[in-house]
């Protein structure tokens, strides 16, 4: 990496970093896991930063080896995400009858998701990707797209209207 | 759009998730970068000499007409340096006592004065400190709840064995910004304490207590198991937690014949949801024991006369074997002591400072060191000891991953 590309690199790192950890934080539900992930999809990014700097969307490139890199690190260790059918009583009761009850009840209902599933809702209902825009992040069909959207939601649904049954 | 859509919505755009990156950000970005450079090209020299060996060894079986003759055989691995060395540096007056470390921080207990400090490991620089109301004896970090628990015993002051005046004081800090998040105080002395979903597990004087936050925000300690209970691990990935009880003391036993045997203990589990012990393990000839789950894995060390690293089945809890060849050679005098890194297992001599990793499914000794201070911690790549005054960044140059 020449001086022009280490400085645009650095520069990319300070002022995107934290929207990368919010987005990595969002994939994973662990704050430590996401700094892990961004660092490592950055590193990959950075040998080829002079390419990938003239990109239209250097970011966007950033985020998708972030997701690659987070379903790459939960298929090889498979035990550190395994979506439950019941959520166990933890830290979120605690905030339940605090006005931000509901999105405490989703992030954790969405800690239940599967990797796959989580990034699919993630991409669509954060970053506002399109069904074909995710397909190709994700390297799939939009079908899978589609299919893994409306179960993720099915899951999601379920756990909250379960959470409202119960209060 | 749907409700449950328009909540995941907002949920994800929620800025209580959004994460401020820590010092230090760019440097470990392009560290990491660099050891992805290197191992590319190590992996690029080692395909070449593959393909060089291949084709020299094509060319003489071509060369005399005889396949069978002439099989040259690669080994890329290396054995690892008997004694590798290690980088100390100074993090300022007074002794750290137990440390924690993350991928992205290592945490560290200090005395004189009293405090909390955030070590940044990409350049060991001081990333947060703060003072604490006690002197800390031990620090647990939980990733997934996002708190650094600390705690410190006091005993009493007459030592008149007053088992009753013994107390824990517990602290809870949010790790992003080393907030105070709650306290509470306990009736008994504290040997070891770990951190999981949210909750602090201790080994006290009392019983396995744990430490978990109420529906009003504030911290509870509750007595799960009574006795003695001397030590205390972690198993995550089973949602469970093991803690060691003394089942006999050398002054009250019968059947401790061994002048050098220091106590029995027993290792046990305990669900980490409903509290429920699970599973009730077999007398262990060891006393001072210490606990280290990793890889699905359970090693017990202690001190005593027999067996005193101990590989445990992970179903029963009972001893299946002192581990392999490797772990038989080890030197570890009077005892030992076991810490868990992500990957592997550390084990000290109770008698030396020697250090020593090995892999926690084979029991095979990885790496070892003559002299190592304090207790040790580890993720991949990166492993730490801390001692009076200063803490050493391992170098893992051999087979030992962290």
């Amino acid at each position: 990496m020449n001086r022009a590309d280490e400085d645009d690199f650095r520069s990319f790192v300070a002022a995107r970093s934290p929207s990368l950890l919010w987005f990595a934080h969002l994939l994973t539900g662990d704050r430590y896991a996401a700094e892990d992930i961004v660092q490592t999809a950055l590193a990959k990014t950075a040998a080829g930063w002079s390419r990938v700097r003239r990109k239209d969307n250097p970011e966007g490139y950033v985020r998708r080896a972030i997701v690659n890199t987070h379903l790459n690190a939960v298929r090889r260790r498979p035990w550190r995400e395994q979506p439950r059918e019941h959520i166990p009583e933890d830290v979120d009761s605690r905030s339940r009858e605090h006005e931000l009850d509901d999105r405490d009840s989703m992030w954790h209902a969405l800690a239940g998701l599967p990797p796959r599933q989580r990034a699919v809702l993630v991409l669509r209902y954060y970053e506002d990707l399109s069904e074909s825009d995710i397909a190709d992040v994700l390297g799939c069909s939009r079908g899978t797209v589609k299919s893994q959207a409306a179960k993720g939601l099915l899951h999601l649904r379920r756990i909250v209207q379960k959470e409202d049954a119960s209060t | 759009m749907t409700d449950v859509e328009k909540l995941l919505r907002d949920t994800l755009a929620d800025p209580r998730h959004r994460l401020e990156p820590l010092p230090g950000m760019y440097e470990g970005v392009r560290e990491r970068a660099r050891h992805r450079q290197q191992r590319i090209v190590q992996l690029a020299s080692a395909v070449t000499v593959v393909v060089v060996i291949a084709g020299v060894a094509t060319a003489v079986r071509l060369s005399t007409n005889s396949p069978r003759e002439a099989q040259p055989t690669a080994s890329l691995s290396a054995s690892p340096p008997a004694h590798a060395q290690f980088n100390r540096v100074d993090i300022g007056a007074g002794s750290t006592g137990f440390l924690s470390v993350t991928p992205y921080v290592i945490f560290l207990a200090q005395t004189h004065p009293n405090g909390l400090i955030a070590v940044s490991p990409s350049d060991l620089s001081i990333a947060k400190q703060i003072a604490t109301p006690d002197a800390v004896d031990g620090t647990a970090v939980d990733r997934v709840a996002g708190l650094v628990w600390t705690w410190s015993s006091t005993q009493p002051a007459d030592a008149s064995g007053d088992s009753a005046a013994d107390s824990t004081s517990i602290h809870a800090y949010q790790t992003s910004t080393f907030a105070m998040d709650g306290a509470v105080t306990l009736p008994a002395y504290t040997f070891s304490a770990v951190a999981l979903d949210g909750k602090l597990w201790l080994a006290t004087s009392g019983g396995l207590y744990v430490v978990g936050t109420g529906s009003d925000g504030t911290k509870s300690a509750t007595k799960v198991v009574d006795g003695s209970v001397s030590s205390v691990a972690a198993d995550a990935p089973r949602h469970r937690i093991l803690f060691g009880v003394f089942v006999e003391t050398p002054t009250a036993s019968s059947t401790t014949t061994d002048s050098n045997t220091i106590g029995i203990v027993a290792v046990h589990a305990v669900d980490a949801a409903n509290h429920h012990v699970t599973t009730v393990g077999t007398p262990l000839p060891v006393g001072k024991e210490s606990i280290a789950v990793v890889d699905g894995q359970v090693w017990v060390a202690g001190f005593g006369s027999d067996s005193l690293l101990i590989h445990l089945d992970a179903k029963t809890l009972r001893p299946i074997g002192a581990g392999a060849s490797g772990l038989g050679k080890l030197d570890l005098g009077p005892g030992a002591i076991v810490w868990p890194g992500e990957s592997v297992v550390w084990v000290r001599a109770g008698g030396s400072e020697a250090l020593s990793c090995f892999d926690p499914k084979t029991g095979a000794v990885l790496e070892q060191w003559d002299t190592v201070q304090g207790p040790v911690a580890s993720v991949v790549g990166r492993a730490y000891a801390a001692s009076d005054g200063s803490l050493e960044q391992l170098s893992l140059a051999g087979g030992c991953k962290g």
